[in-house]
């Protein structure tokens, strides 16, 4: 692999300052705002591996459905996703795959890789590489020989977010573009229970994705109130701020994203098996379409305090299995600004969760 | 047909371009849980809805029927006030108008009209109240635009149920015909509520695992089904030959619609109450998603005679589902 974004970014006057701010609001010891300005890590070091594998997963309703998922050599990484693939533009990118399921599998990001499939036989290994495109957000995602659009490997889960970075320019979504403070990676993935169980069977020819239907909806491999618990879903902000999400769908269904509170500014689109260009007309937004496959980066500058939902406006996909989130549910985040979340937070209301501080 | 015939007459300028009523900017509303909502055809689906208390039955969009609910007008700049009393757990949502957390309309974290145990509240904020006890929603009205207020308890139910109206934002100055403070002029304007039902979540008041999937099988615009549509003054658009023609189009349904005027060329000037930033001229259809809000423009033809579709279509396949056909004439 080639040259790699650096883990860690300089801390400058703004880190610093914030931290002082939180400290004197409420006690640092009770808070959690990230001191990072990102919510995934980056792998340093030797090319990253990830294992496809069977992952039962549990839900916050209880649910257990099983699914597969590339699992990062160094751990479950986010939310029992992998670690997301941070590259620069231009890198050569060498990662290795290791298949730990029962059949043939291999390692796809649409629109960048090229060239017939090599298969991956159960147990066995191989390097995939490939050059990183435009700056943008990617998907890279399992297909098998009888799913050669990696259409079942995504409904079962097997993808991870790959973003590209402009050379040199990490706070920026491409080169010239505008500066952001923080960034959070969300991966939208939905499942019908229907598949999955047939899948896990063995049985995944029982199934047409024809009538694919999902009842699970997670974002970073969480569903609500989980999303609360992690770093990697809990959208801690200040006010002035300018915050970049990058939305990414992996998914088989369309994801329109809303915010409360809030515009944001989509600033580059890409259309799945395509690269990531900015866009220049329909920028300021409050909900946001994510076609399947695709990804939408948007700014949003946080000008206002509070507590507010981000979620899909196909509403169903704020459930689990059709039940609305009275106290889980479904893909649903909150995003805090000036708001701060205490450790220990529980659902049902009994954790300390103050808001609109300073 | 002379080549002088073909230049249309000059339109009135200034005259109210408005296609259909609304209330606003202080608003008292009611909930109704007993609308009943005739489709085309002779049947009929229950309906939830919000009314004045005073305004004469059935009082929803355009005083004439239940579904949507009232549209709400306010002035960029100036305060909206929106007082709900309910003795039901039902909230508004301000979707897209950016208010304070206090006034969100979110059962867990804002102020709202309920039953504090219906939901396990955490971080709200402003005054949650109980059941019976009015709660007045206020926000400073953002940019002049296109927006929409839904009901965000049980979202998945209320909504679906019919619970939703447009709040529209006219520039400073309060002029009817002009999209924002230097923004195109009209002559005509429409409102476009597009919304679908699952007739088999008729009965349904709460998600339950009736609510796992979402099968669309009825097809509204403002209300109306079917041929009603083509008959209905709100949905379907008349304009003299060489008026330009508003359309603000609202997608209440959980599946996307693609908008299409029978061939005509329009211009897309603004997307969920902002100008876009590069006017998207000669466009022929425009995908409207969940919760998205585009204003369209046209110059009606000499002679136009049509019909435009809204297809709503699958959010996976894309298949069209169902459509619904107003008619496009020139008068």
């Amino acid at each position: 692999m080639g040259r790699r974004s650096t883990d860690h970014e300089p801390s400058s006057p703004t880190v610093s300052r914030r931290r002082l701010l939180q400290g004197g609001l409420a006690g640092a010891a009770a808070l959690t705002l990230p001191l990072w300005a990102r919510n995934f890590v980056v792998r340093g070091g030797a090319a990253p591996a990830f294992t496809a594998s069977p992952v039962a997963k549990t839900l916050a309703d209880g649910s257990t459905i099983p699914t597969w998922q590339l699992v990062d050599a160094g751990g479950s990484g986010l939310g029992a996703l992998p670690s997301a693939l941070v590259v620069d533009e231009g890198d050569s990118v060498s990662l290795e795959l290791t298949n730990g399921l029962a059949e043939n599998v291999d390692l796809v990001v649409p629109g960048v890789t090229s060239g017939p499939p090599t298969w991956v036989t159960p147990g066995g290994s191989r390097t995939v590489t490939f050059t990183a495109p435009t700056a943008g957000t990617y998907l890279a995602h399992g297909i098998t020989p009888l799913d050669p659009t990696g259409e079942v490997c995504r409904a079962m889960g097997l993808a991870t977010p790959l973003v590209v970075r402009p050379p040199g320019e990490p706070r920026r979504l491409y080169s010239g573009g505008p500066r952001f403070d923080r960034e959070y990676t969300l991966m939208y993935q939905d499942f019908d229970d229907r598949l999955n169980a047939a899948v896990d069977a063995g049985d995944s020819g029982s199934y047409d994705m024809a009538n694919y239907e999902p009842n699970f909806f997670i974002v970073n491999g969480l569903g609500f109130p989980d999303t609360l618990q992690s770093g990697s879903t809990r959208l801690s902000m200040v006010v002035g701020d300018a915050v970049a999400l990058r939305f990414l769908v992996a998914g088989q269904v369309t994801y329109p994203m809303h915010f409360h509170g809030y515009h944001a500014d989509v600033e580059a689109r890409r259309e799945e098996g395509g690269l990531s260009a900015p866009e220049t007309a329909v920028r300021s937004k409050d909900t946001v379409q994510v076609e399947i496959g695709a990804s939408a980066d948007v700014i949003l500058n946080v000008d206002q305090p509070g507590v507010f939902p981000l979620h899909s406006h196909y509403v169903p996909a704020v459930t689990f299995d059709g039940i609305y989130l009275d106290p889980h549910g479904g893909s649903l985040l909150m995003l805090a600004a000036n708001a701060f979340f205490a450790d220990g937070f529980e659902s049902g209301g009994t954790g300390d969760w103050s808001n609109t501080v300073g | 047909m002379s080549p002088s015939s073909l230049v249309p007459p000059a339109p009135v300028r200034g005259a109210d371009p408005r296609t259909y009523t609304s209330i606003g900017p202080s608003v008292d509303f009611i909930v109704r849980m007993d609308g009943v909502t005739n489709l085309d055809g002779g049947s009929a689906i229950d309906t939830w809805f919000f009314k004045e208390p005073a305004a004469p039955d059935p009082g929803g969009f355009n005083g004439d029927r239940v579904l949507p609910s009232p549209l709400i007008e306010g002035v960029e700049g100036q305060l909206v006030q929106i007082t709900l009393d309910s003795p039901m757990p039902h909230t508004i949502h301000l979707h897209g108008l950016d208010v304070d957390q206090a006034n969100d309309g979110v059962a867990s974290t804002s102020g709202y009209v309920a039953d504090p145990d219906f939901v396990g509240g955490f971080g709200r904020v402003g005054n949650a109240v109980n059941l019976g006890t009015p709660f007045t929603y206020e926000f400073i009205a953002p940019h002049a635009g296109t927006y929409i207020y839904h009901c965000h308890i049980d979202t998945v139910v209320h909504l679906e149920r019919g619970m939703y109206g447009i709040v529209v934002v006219r520039p400073p100055d309060g002029s009817l015909d002009r999209a924002w403070a230097g923004g195109p002029t009209f002559d005509r304007e429409y409102v476009w509520h597009l919304h679908t039902f699952d007739s088999s979540w008729e009965t349904i008041t709460r998600s339950d695992n009736r609510t796992t999937r979402y099968r669309p099988d009825l097809f509204m615009l403002n209300g109306r089904s079917g041929a009603d549509v083509a008959t209905d003054t709100t949905a379907s658009i008349t304009a003299a030959a060489g008026e330009v023609v508003h359309v603000r189009v609202a997608n209440f349904s959980y599946v996307p619609a693609l908008v299409d005027f029978g061939g005509l060329t329009f211009d897309v000037i603004a997307s969920d109450g902002r100008p876009l930033a590069t006017t998207l001229t000669g466009q022929t259809q425009q995908l409207v998603a969940a919760g998205e809000r585009y204003d369209l423009l046209f110059t009606m033809p000499m002679g136009f005679s049509g019909s435009a579709t809204i297809r709503y279509r699958d959010l996976r396949n894309r298949a069209e589902l169902g459509t619904v056909s107003p008619t496009v004439t020139a008068t």
